[in-house]
């Protein structure tokens, strides 16, 4: 308000930009910095965004390239261990125990036969090194007909089960088996099986040599987690009931539980695939997962590694480029302040020397101690401020001057005024003194006065000759009045009718004026006039008219 | 300064849309939808439950059904227990109350084939045995769905008796279950498929508290037990123990795989209210399997249930036999309740042999697959 108030009294005119602060949008040192900011930071994050993007699918494809490997591997290993599972009943049913295998299935209930068949059963389940190389273990190997009955066994108390409820019981008889792994009724154990019929020469199937797979090799097989890192798991799922086949690597996942996830129910529904999803964990953990179908086993075959370890790496390149981006953007803004000031306050100082010369302080010069553009601009601010300064000084100059001379004339003309004003005083005075002289009465006699008229008579005078000749008819107590026209050079009717009235005034006064000095010309002109004279006494000439006066004053006094 | 706040807001958007990214955009945003999802849904059943009250349509009415179990509360009726809990007997609109069943003060059994007959409840547990004879009777039963589709019916004995087949039966003190029940029909079948002599056996009752402690303080040598049950509890109490699975012998009558819980109502229950039947074994079913997908949840939620009226050790042990149990309900190729024509005709068969029915019964009729097959859309 204050701004306002003082800007409206510095400037006339009302509707242009207010000289106060601006606004800070609209200032340069931070229209400056932003963008600086800009133009340094947003290259920056880009480079930074497509850099984490590009680690991430890096890091991504690495740790997806890994686990894909592992789970080829893991699925190839179980092709393997099934495959020699297979072989070594294949061995059996077609090797050196065929004929004893034969004999049993044609005599079941010989002692001595099934004796025989199942030491050889256990000798082969016992048995590591039937095919060199292969991790085989066999829990039990045992021969059972088709009924069902089971007639030897590495595990003698087998002997005389019945297998018929079983699940794999029915696809046994027609072909080599592959039962996937089931929780078996009574030991409540997760038991595998494989089945080999044993055919007669007329292609009969005579019985069923069946061999139950150690489950703890697939379980290590699963748990080998080498290539899988610090938090990787392969594991195995049932397709029937969703529950593990092989261990959680972790704490308190029981096998006997329905487990699910993205990757676990994609790959129970066959299919194979990789994503970034949260684990069967329980709070669930985000994982990067590869998964895939094992049909053999009925199972889906699932590696991960948690999300945090997988992208471990681009974490921490993220991290350190987020670090390098934000150092430089603290670089950046720092700079732009130190710039932004550097620029912004020559400006500054300007702009407010600018404003005080606005409001008329000529006096105050702009210290810029710049050696640029900004330093120059000052310096032709100040010099530009100081010719102001100087015309103004000059221009004041010139009408203090102007002022005084203003003052002189008129003091002159003041004079020169008075001075008129006594001249015509003076000569209203001598005006005066003149009408006075023209008009004198002078007493020549006890009585008598002459009045002589000199200089032409126009009507004022006329009136004051009659007061002047009353006058001195007063003065002089005077009987007769000479009245000397001769100084008078013309006598119009008007002159003529003036003087006949001041005679008839004198008269009621009780004196006789007389005429005197009346020239030819004179009478002539009064003549012409058709003025009646009649009743005045005139004479040619003052002294004949003084003579006559003193005549009749003596015939007055004798008479 | 509120530039600066400006811009390190930007730049907190920008790194929290950087780890976003990095951490699986979809999934987190999966995470949360589905976390939206379930809230809506929740609220959504909230306000439904408070809006079906009063807006629930007079022609479908929550219909009530009481089930009568067989025995006292243990992890063996899990599924049933578990279509209460889980929604699923109220989402097919049905007011499902539990009957434990057991034995009375007075000593009694609690039949469950006497309770459904005189209509004190709509479904009864039995063994398929009891239900044929009960049909042979007269009693127009029909089950409609097996919570065991195994036999666990086995033959427990300390491993010093060396109890390792059949045979090894000749000469023991067996601690028998009640002659006619399921347990004694099927150690009888096995004898005779096994050609033991009962003579050579000697058979002592015991109750069914406290013979688990008779197998191991010698009073007996062997012991009739159900897997889920007295086999874990023994095994509990030396895991060397020998357990002789019924169902593993029988080779002349197919298997001694008598169905030991079968769930039953009337012929005019079926008749009349099929949709009701239909309505139990929809939960049912969904009660069984979620009890086999979570069976250490199912036994927790039978202790915290009923665990106060059960003896300790019996109550740790709901566990174990839970996860006993989990081949019986659903055995590998099979559905939670399904029944097969062979085990029914086997039992008949059983029964004909021990003479506990007179004559050939219509087997077929004695238990439907109808309500089982319209679960599984067969």
């Amino acid at each position: 308000m204050a701004n306002n108030q003082s800007s409206a009294a510095v400037d006339p005119a009302p509707e242009s930009e207010p000289l106060g602060p601006l606004p800070i949008w609209q200032q340069i040192r931070w229209g400056m910095i932003l963008t600086l900011l800009l133009v340094a930071l947003l290259p920056l994050v880009g480079v930074e965004l497509l850099t984490l993007v590009l680690t991430s699918r890096q890091s991504y494809n690495h740790v997806y390239n890994q686990l894909q490997s592992v789970s080829q591997l893991k699925a190839n290993q179980i092709e393997h261990w099934l495959g020699d599972s297979q072989l070594v009943l294949e061995v059996l049913a077609t090797g050196p125990f065929e004929a004893s295998l034969a004999n049993l299935t044609q005599t079941p209930d010989d002692p001595q036969l099934e004796q025989l068949v199942s030491t050889a059963l256990t000798s082969v389940a016992s048995a590591h090194d039937i095919i060199p190389g292969a991790n085989l273990n066999f829990t039990e190997l045992f021969l059972f007909t088709p009924e069902g009955r089971v007639i030897a066994s590495s595990e003698p108390v087998q002997v005389g089960k019945v297998v018929r409820t079983q699940p794999y019981f029915d696809a046994s008889l027609t072909d080599s088996f592959i039962q996937p792994p089931y929780y078996a009724v009574g030991s409540g154990e997760l038991t595998m099986v494989v089945t080999r019929p044993i055919r007669d020469a007329s292609n009969q199937v005579v019985a069923v040599l069946a061999g139950r797979l150690d489950l703890t090799v697939l379980a290590n097989l699963m748990l080998e987690r080498s290539g899988l890192g610090a938090s990787g798991e392969t594991y195995l799922v049932s397709l029937e009931s969703s529950y593990l086949l092989t261990p959680s690597r972790f704490e308190g996942y029981s096998l006997n539980q329905s487990y699910h996830s993205q990757g676990i129910d994609a790959a129970l529904r066959g299919e194979a695939g990789s994503g970034v999803y949260m684990n069967y964990q329980s709070p669930p953990e985000q994982v990067l997962g590869v998964y895939r179908w094992v049909p053999e086993l009925q199972a889906g075959l699932i590696a991960e590694v948690e999300a945090t370890e997988a992208f471990a790496g681009s974490r921490r390149a993220a991290n350190y480029s987020l670090g390098f981006a934000a150092g430089i953007g603290a670089l950046v803004i720092v700079l732009a302040l130190l710039i932004s000031s550097y620029l912004s306050k020559p400006i500054a100082a300007l702009t407010d020397g600018a404003r005080r010369v606005a409001e008329g302080e000529l006096d105050q010069l702009v210290t810029v101690h710049a050696h640029n553009e900004l330093g120059v601009l000052s310096r032709v601010f100040n010099t530009m401020t100081e010719q102001l300064r100087l015309n103004q000084a000059q221009l004041e100059q010139r009408v203090a001057e102007r002022t005084a001379e203003l003052e002189h004339s008129l003091t002159e003309r003041n004079r020169i005024l008075d001075e008129l004003q006594d001249s015509l005083t003076a000569r209203e005075q001598l005006k005066e003194t003149v009408r006075s002289l023209s008009m004198p009465v002078v007493a020549v006699h006890d009585a008598i006065i002459v009045m002589p008229l000199i200089g032409e008579i126009d009507a004022a005078r006329a009136g004051m000759l009659a007061r002047s000749l009353m006058d001195g008819i007063n003065e002089h107590r005077a009987r007769i009045a000479l009245i000397d026209v001769t100084g008078v050079p013309l006598i119009d009717s008007a002159v003529a009718e003036a003087l006949l009235t001041m005679m008839r005034a004198a008269q009621l006064l009780g004196t006789h004026s007389v005429l005197v000095g009346v020239r030819p010309e004179i009478a002539q002109s009064l003549l012409m006039l058709d003025v009646d004279l009649s009743s005045v006494d005139t004479r040619s000439d003052l002294k004949s008219g003084i003579q006559y006066a003193l005549e009749l004053l003596m015939r007055r006094n004798q008479g | 300064m509120e530039l600066s706040a400006q811009f390190s807001i930007m730049l907190l958007l920008g790194l929290a849309r950087i780890r976003y990214v990095e951490r699986g955009a979809h999934m987190v945003h999966r995470v949360w939808s589905r976390l939206f999802t379930v809230g809506l849904l929740a609220s959504l059943v909230l306000a439904g439950c408070g809006a079906a009250a009063p807006t629930a349509t007079p022609e479908l009415p929550p219909a009530s059904a009481s089930i009568q179990l067989s025995w006292f509360h243990s992890i063996e009726f899990a599924g049933v227990y578990e279509a209460l809990n889980q929604g699923y007997a109220s989402q097919n609109k049905l007011d499902l109350t539990i009957k434990e069943g057991g034995i009375t003060a007075d000593g009694a059994y609690i039949d469950p084939v006497t309770e459904v007959q005189s209509g004190n409840a709509e479904f009864g547990i039995a063994g398929a045995d009891v239900l044929l004879r009960a049909r042979a009777a007269g009693s127009p039963l029909v089950a409609i769905a097996a919570i065991y589709q195994r036999s666990p019916v086995a033959l427990v004995s300390l491993k010093d008796s060396n109890v390792l087949k059949p045979a090894d039966l000749a000469g023991k003190t067996i601690g028998i279950a009640p002659p006619d029940t399921t347990v004694y029909i099927s150690y009888r079948a096995l004898l005779e498929s096994e050609q033991v002599d009962p003579a050579t056996i000697t058979e002592v009752p015991v109750l069914p508290q406290s013979s688990v402690d008779d197998l191991f303080s010698g009073k007996i040598d062997v012991l009739h037990a159900f897997i889920t049950h007295e086999a874990t509890q023994a095994r509990a109490r030396d895991a060397s123990v020998n357990v002789l699975l019924l169902s593993d012998y029988g080779i002349d009558i197919y298997s001694i795989d008598i169905y030991s819980n079968v769930i039953f109502t009337t012929e005019s229950m079926i008749a009349e209210h099929p949709e009701t039947v239909q309505a139990f074994i929809n939960a049912l079913t969904k009660g069984l399997t979620w009890a086999v997908d979570h069976p250490e949840d199912a036994a927790k939620h039978v202790v915290e249930t009923y665990g106060a009226t059960m003896a300790p050790p019996i109550q740790a042990l709901q566990d174990e036999g839970m996860l006993a149990s989990v081949p019986l309900i659903r055995p590998a190729g099979s559905q939670p309740g399904m029944m097969n024509a062979k085990i029914w005709d086997n039992t008949e068969q059983v029964l004909l042999s021990q003479k506990l029915i007179d004559k050939p019964l219509d087997v077929a009729k004695a238990y439907t697959l109808t309500f089982l097959n319209s679960v599984y859309g067969q």
